[in-house]
């Protein structure tokens, strides 16, 4: 994946958080209304945002 | 006079009877010889077959010549220079030259106990070499399951003392820091106030908390520890304050290496996404705010210390100087008191 996906995502990611929406379902539909989604193109749920955050953490790494 | 035994060189170098970190674990590399200079001495690292990290003098037994210019041989390292071979004990185990020779199977080499934690390799410094080491005692953001840490390394041509310093003045934050992502809000006045704890102390602001860089913690015991909060904004995400546990070592007596330790209590897919946000941008926020320290402090003048006029905001400054001071002047009379004379016999 490149690292302008990851940008893209950070950048989603950090405005919905600095809109105070912190809680799993709130950041889901937030996302869902921006226009960054996963690899396949899908709507976010809360089982593959938390899996691309768990892969883009590098914690298995 | 061996600097380490004055009080001046022991404020310079750093207390002995203390645990320091020496670099990152990965400054040590399996099969490879690694030359440190800290805390006043001068280093051989390196790795055994098991990984298991070895903390030495670099200085050959026989003629002093630089281990570290030697060959890594496993469970021990020989010397280039004459083949000398010692193992991670310090004990000369062959000497290739002169097989029998006096020199082997005596434990010359000055080894120094060593722990790995938290991503760094740390060594003990002890006032008597031949005590055995204080525990290491490492903080719970460091320690603790519920945390995340990355540890930022950095070296910085000043003295240690002035990086200990910045730590303790929780309102450089409010100046220097200003326009940075963490510490824009709160007050620019403010009252302090110094709290005893077990091993050292707080330093904090009475009437502000979780705003800016509002207190900061010194424990003083196995070893030297700061930590420190800042809070986050909203768009670093759900997750606790930003932790930071700092320890100091002195490359020498104008330059340190630094080790903050960035933590957050934060557990499950909040990990996660701190960890990719701190990855993906968070990192390189936080080392502009750190090399805004870093320009300050090499800029020091040298005499920086015999020239000052403190203010209230100083005290812990003035209290840790204390502490160090004191500490520093039992160690270096105890390291040059005349060893005591011999019982007369009772005839």
């Amino acid at each position: 994946m490149p690292a302008s996906y990851e940008n893209a995502f950070g950048d989603e990611l950090e405005a919905v958080y600095g809109r105070g929406v912190h809680d799993l379902p709130g950041i889901v539909a937030a996302l869902n209304a921006s226009g960054v989604r996963p690899a396949n193109g899908a709507d976010w749920t809360e089982s593959s945002f938390t899996a691309e955050l768990a892969r883009l953490s590098g914690t298995e790494n | 006079m061996n600097p380490l035994h004055t009080t001046e060189g022991l404020l310079q170098f750093g207390l002995r009877d203390r645990w320091y970190p020496l670099c990152p674990s990965e400054h040590v590399r399996p099969g490879q010889l690694t030359r440190l200079d800290r805390a006043g001495e001068e280093l051989l690292l390196w790795r055994d077959a098991a990984g298991v990290v070895h903390v030495q003098e670099d200085r050959c037994p026989h003629r002093a010549a630089r281990l570290s210019h030697g060959v890594h041989m496993g469970d021990r390292v020989a010397c280039n220079y004459h083949g000398v071979q010692v193992d991670a004990e310090g004990t000369v185990v062959s000497v290739p030259g002169s097989p029998g020779c006096a020199l082997e199977g005596r434990r010359v080499l000055r080894t120094f106990p060593a722990r790995e934690h938290g991503g760094a390799v740390f060594a003990w410094f002890g006032l008597d070499e031949s005590a055995p080491p204080a525990p290491l005692e490492v903080p719970e953001p460091i320690a603790g399951e519920e945390w995340a840490h990355f540890l930022c390394y950095v070296e910085w041509d000043a003295p240690y003392r002035y990086s200990l310093d910045n730590l303790l003045d929780p309102m450089h934050g409010a100046f220097l820091h200003r326009n940075s992502h963490t510490m824009f809000a709160g007050k620019r006045e403010a009252v302090f106030q110094i709290r005893a704890t077990d091993k050292g102390f707080v330093f904090e602001k009475t009437d502000q908390r979780g705003v800016n860089f509002d207190w900061v913690e010194l424990t003083e015991g196995g070893a030297q520890w700061v930590t420190l909060d800042i809070p986050y904004p909203d768009t670093a995400g759900p997750g606790g304050p930003f932790t930071i546990v700092a320890a100091l070592s002195a490359i020498s007596e104008h330059r340190h290496a630094g080790f903050f330790w960035r933590c957050r209590k934060v557990s499950g897919w909040q990990r996660d996404s701190w960890r990719f946000l701190y990855r993906n941008r968070l990192e390189a926020r936080h080392f502009a705010v750190l090399e805004q320290d870093r320009e300050m402090a090499e800029a020091m003048p040298a005499d920086a210390w015999d020239r000052e006029n403190l203010y209230q905001h100083d005290i812990a400054l003035v209290r840790m100087r204390r502490l160090l001071r004191a500490e520093a002047a039992k160690q270096a009379a105890r390291l040059t008191e005349p060893a005591a004379p011999a019982p007369v016999p009772v005839a």
